[in-house]
């Protein structure tokens, strides 16, 4: 049966069931990449901070949660394979296990596993098992030996029971009664009316795992004072006041130790408090309360840790809680548990348990599924997924919507005297320029995600070439649109690995000129103007000009008795198959490289440039606009065609008149304010017929160091420009880099500065042979 | 501390005058004890104290319990506010009463039952 009828026939219900299925598949999956670049970052920092509880705890989170969801979404593989890692750090989070940079090695190739079959989930291709189960195995070598040289993990005193004398004699001192002999013993005591002792039911102990400061965490606290704790002068009263003043709090006195007048000893105290804590101070603050109450008074479990885990939505049910707290036992909750009653009704009417402490544990369990909603809905509120295409049609319609306004404030500017359009123009214009700012806004996503994925790569290549290299980053929360940052990534991996391949000297070769072992790879990232300026600094061996001139030489790039200035002499490493690498490594040095780095940053209208001081280090400067989708652009005029030019380029104009044209002998220069700057004609560029006017505006532009000047007809103004692409039919045109609609509806070219410079410098070097 | 007694045929009105602290914890023991094993009905009037602590708490509990069981009756009438606070610090009032006398005929309940055993707020 073919296919398609087989789809036919099967009900619809299971059609959307299945496109439901796949839409939660992706989702994992985007959320899945995005805990494993978290999970790399986390793990680079603790490498260098081995003692961050913070940092554990967030490597933890991130394996739990990718564990736990990837179960969930049929992504059992992932799920598997993370388990025992997911086991390791736990140990580490309680104390159990060290961080040490052979975990941090295993944990890295874990991750880069984990995202190969993740990718592999989506296209279909085979993952190689062997290499998983390797590091899986290495895992599971470390948690027996953590087991066997394991610290003691964090645990708090459990209360003994306060028995009769008789019992108390009987038992070694100091020694803690057994679960058994408290809960035969506590049933009685609740009953019996001669009973002098509070039976407070033992509670298990718990780990309380290192957790990070600042943290909402929630605990619950048994308090059993000792009986003679009037006589003391100590009143528990103060202690419960204390522990309100740690946070938001529930105290609940159990108070069925209580015997009747005939027995009870008005000086003794027969209360004890279940009480139940939400708190950011530490876990050492709560124990401060208690310091000078005897040990065994008290026990403090963590009972909610602030959203560390991945959460369903409720919390532990009463049966598991009363469990938990030792009041009653497994085997009476399922006898019982086979009634229709509530669990809570049920235990108290068959006597088995009281119902303060059924309430107890009610409120323990109410106040945390109200924490743990909370928690859920502020984390909802904070953002929202959206499908990167539909961002980009909104984009685009904001930029149409640019245009139309562009149409609309030109036509109120020939209509000015009708102040209702004139009105409503500039309010359409306010609110477009807001709509086109905050959809921009929405683009920009900050570069520092791209530099954390640089420190695996300068880590594993200083590791590779036996370097040492510290890497530091400078001005990650520098946003930029998010389809330059992803275009920026390839340049920016090549030259770092050229800065530590070529830049970075062998640990001897430093010390022998006398700079510290470790170099210093430096990548910066800041705002200037309409620009983001990126560079990449190293203070390695720097360039040698000689070195470089004479390969250029070598390759015919230049003619030996050309003069070059050190910047030129640098720019000739952008030319393709240019490399003074002695020896092509994994690394670099098949001088593929800088040639496509300097096309990338063109085709983003950016512009790279390399400083570089012998013996010292190199920096390489990148200068990229903000966003690709909309530029400020300056409308220019020749002949009856008109041109955009970006205007972070455009320096000044200035005028060219048919004097100073006879003055320079008809060459392409113009005299600005006694300097002679070349310009380019565009009207013979590209051919357009007509006269050539008397009196041309010249527009000067930077280009990397140089000033060059177009020379245009008329200067019309600025214009902010909603950049279309041409179609496919010009994509062999050189010069233009797109086209956009003007307000009256004409076009205009986008000109690409660089193509058309790079061209010009060509042909001339061309025609002087 | 000074406690006021009046009777009323098998109805006892205890009244306290004072803070209810641990050193007359003794002498408010004796009260209790015997109110409760003289009279059917006690009335445990609360108007004029200032301050109550945990001994006193267990013995206003212990009272009742002892009262529960003997299928009598004993309730606090007037409580002052600062005192119902204190109380309420203490974490013994609740929803739920304990095992003794049957949950909803706990002393320290919130809500007022229409037997014995109310607080008067």
């Amino acid at each position: 049966m073919p296919v398609d009828a087989a789809e036919t026939l099967r009900p619809r219900g299971d059609l959307a069931m299945n496109e439901r299925h796949d839409a939660h598949r992706e989702t994992y999956r985007e959320e899945a990449f995005e805990l494993l670049s978290e999970l790399e970052e986390a793990l680079l920092n603790l490498e260098e901070q081995q003692e961050d509880v913070d940092l554990i705890s967030r490597i933890f989170r991130a394996l739990h949660t990718i564990k736990g969801s990837g179960a969930m979404f049929g992504f059992d593989d992932i799920a598997a394979f993370t388990h025992d890692i997911e086991n390791v750090f736990d140990m580490v989070r309680n104390g159990q296990l060290c961080v040490t940079k052979a975990l941090i090695d295993l944990t890295l190739s874990a991750k880069d596993h984990i995202m190969k079959l993740l990718a592999a989930s989506e296209t279909g291709e085979f993952v190689d098992d062997s290499l998983g189960e390797g590091i899986l195995e290495s895992f599971r070598l470390m948690l027996p030996a953590a087991e066997a040289e394991a610290a003691p993990s964090v645990t708090v005193a459990t209360p003994p029971t306060k028995t009769p004398p008789a019992a108390s004699a009987a038992a070694p001192k100091g020694s803690v009664p057994s679960g058994s002999d408290v809960k035969k013993e506590q049933p009685a005591s609740a009953l019996s009316s001669s009973s002098s002792s509070i039976n407070a039911p033992e509670l298990q102990p718990q780990s309380v795992p290192a957790v990070a400061e600042g943290q909402l965490l929630t605990y619950r606290i048994r308090y059993t004072p000792q009986e003679d704790i009037f006589q003391t002068g100590t009143n528990p009263l103060y202690i419960l006041e204390d522990i309100k003043q740690l946070g938001k709090c529930f105290i609940i006195a159990q108070l069925s130790g209580i015997p009747e007048l005939d027995v009870i000893d008005p000086e003794r105290c027969y209360t004890y408090w279940d009480v139940i804590l939400t708190t950011s101070r530490p876990y050492e603050d709560i124990l401060d309360i208690f310091m000078f109450q005897d040990e065994q008074t008290y026990q403090i479990n963590l009972i909610d840790d602030g959203g560390a885990l991945s959460e369903d939505d409720g919390y532990k049910r009463l049966g598991e809680i009363l469990i938990e707290r030792g009041t009653v036992s497994s085997l009476d909750l399922d006898q019982v548990i086979g009634r229709q009653k509530r669990i809570g009704e049920i235990l108290v009417d068959s006597g088995i348990v009281e119902a303060r402490q059924v309430e107890s544990a009610l409120v323990e369990q109410q106040h945390v599924q109200e924490l743990r909603r909370d928690r859920r809905q502020r984390d909802m509120a904070q953002t929202i997924r959206v499908p990167s295409d539909k961002l980009d049609k909104l984009v685009d319609l904001v930029g149409e919507l640019v245009t139309v306004q562009a149409r609309l404030t030109q036509i109120s500017t020939e209509r000015r005297q009708d102040s209702v359009i004139v009105s409503i123009a500039e309010e359409v214009e306010r609110l477009s320029n807001e709509l086109h700012d905050s959809t921009m806004s929405i683009r920009m996503v900050p570069i520092g995600t791209t530099f954390t994925k640089f420190r695996r790569l300068v880590r594993d290549l200083s590791v590779e070439l036996g370097r040492d290299v510290l890497f530091e980053t400078i001005g990650g929360e520098t946003e930029l649109d998010k389809t330059v940052i992803e275009r920026l990534n390839d340049p920016l991996v090549h030259l770092i690995r050229n800065s530590l391949d070529h830049g970075i000297e062998p640990l001897m070769e430093r010390e022998s000129v006398g700079k510290s072992r470790q170099g210093v790879i430096r990548l910066s990232a800041a705002h200037v103007g309409s620009d983001v300026r990126i560079t990449i600094t190293d203070d390695g061996a720097g360039m040698d000009p000689a070195v470089i001139h004479a390969k250029a030489i070598e390759k015919g790039l230049v003619s030996p008795t050309e003069e070059l200035s050190e910047h030129e002499i640098f720019a000739q490493i952008f030319a393709p198959g240019f490399t003074t690498a002695k020896k092509v490594t994994d690394v670099s040095g098949r001088g593929v490289g800088m040639d496509v780095v300097r096309r990338s940053i063109d085709s983003l209208r950016g512009s790279i440039e390399v400083q570089s001081k012998r013996g010292q280090g190199t920096t390489i400067s990148l200068k990229i606009p903000l966003t690709l989708a909309i530029i400020d652009g300056l409308l220019v005029r020749v002949g009856q065609g008109f041109y955009v030019i970006p205007l972070s380029q455009v320096e000044e104009c200035v005028e060219l008149g048919q004097r100073q044209r006879r003055e320079a002998h008809d060459r392409h220069l113009v005299n600005v304010r006694g300097t002679m700057v070349p310009y380019i004609s565009l009207r013979e560029r590209f051919a357009i017929n007509g006269k050539r006017p008397e009196l041309e505006q010249i527009v000067i532009l930077n280009y990397g160091d140089m000033t060059v000047g177009f020379s245009v007809d008329a200067v019309v103004g600025e214009h902010q420009t909603v950049i279309k692409s041409l179609s496919r039919v010009y994509r062999n045109v050189t010069g233009i880099s797109g086209a956009t609609i003007l307000g009256n509806g004409t076009v205009a070219l986008i000109l690409d500065v660089a193509n058309i410079i790079t061209e010009a410098e060509l042909e001339e070097s061309e025609s002087y042979g | 501390m000074d406690i006021r007694q009046k009777r009323k045929e098998h109805a006892l009105s205890l009244s306290v005058h004072g803070p209810m602290t641990v050193e007359d914890a003794t002498e408010l023991h004796q009260a209790l004890r015997d109110a409760v094993s003289s009279s059917d009905i006690v009335v445990i009037n609360l108007e004029e104290t200032s301050d109550i602590d945990l001994a006193s708490l267990q013995l206003l509990c212990s009272a009742h319990k002892t009262a529960l069981k003997k299928k009598k009756d004993l309730r606090f009438i007037n409580l002052a506010s600062e005192v119902r606070e204190r109380i309420d610090k203490a974490g013994y009032i609740h929803n739920r009463g304990c095992l003794d006398g049957g949950a909803s005929e706990c002393l320290w309940m919130l809500q007022k039952p229409s037997g014995p055993g109310e607080i008067s707020l």
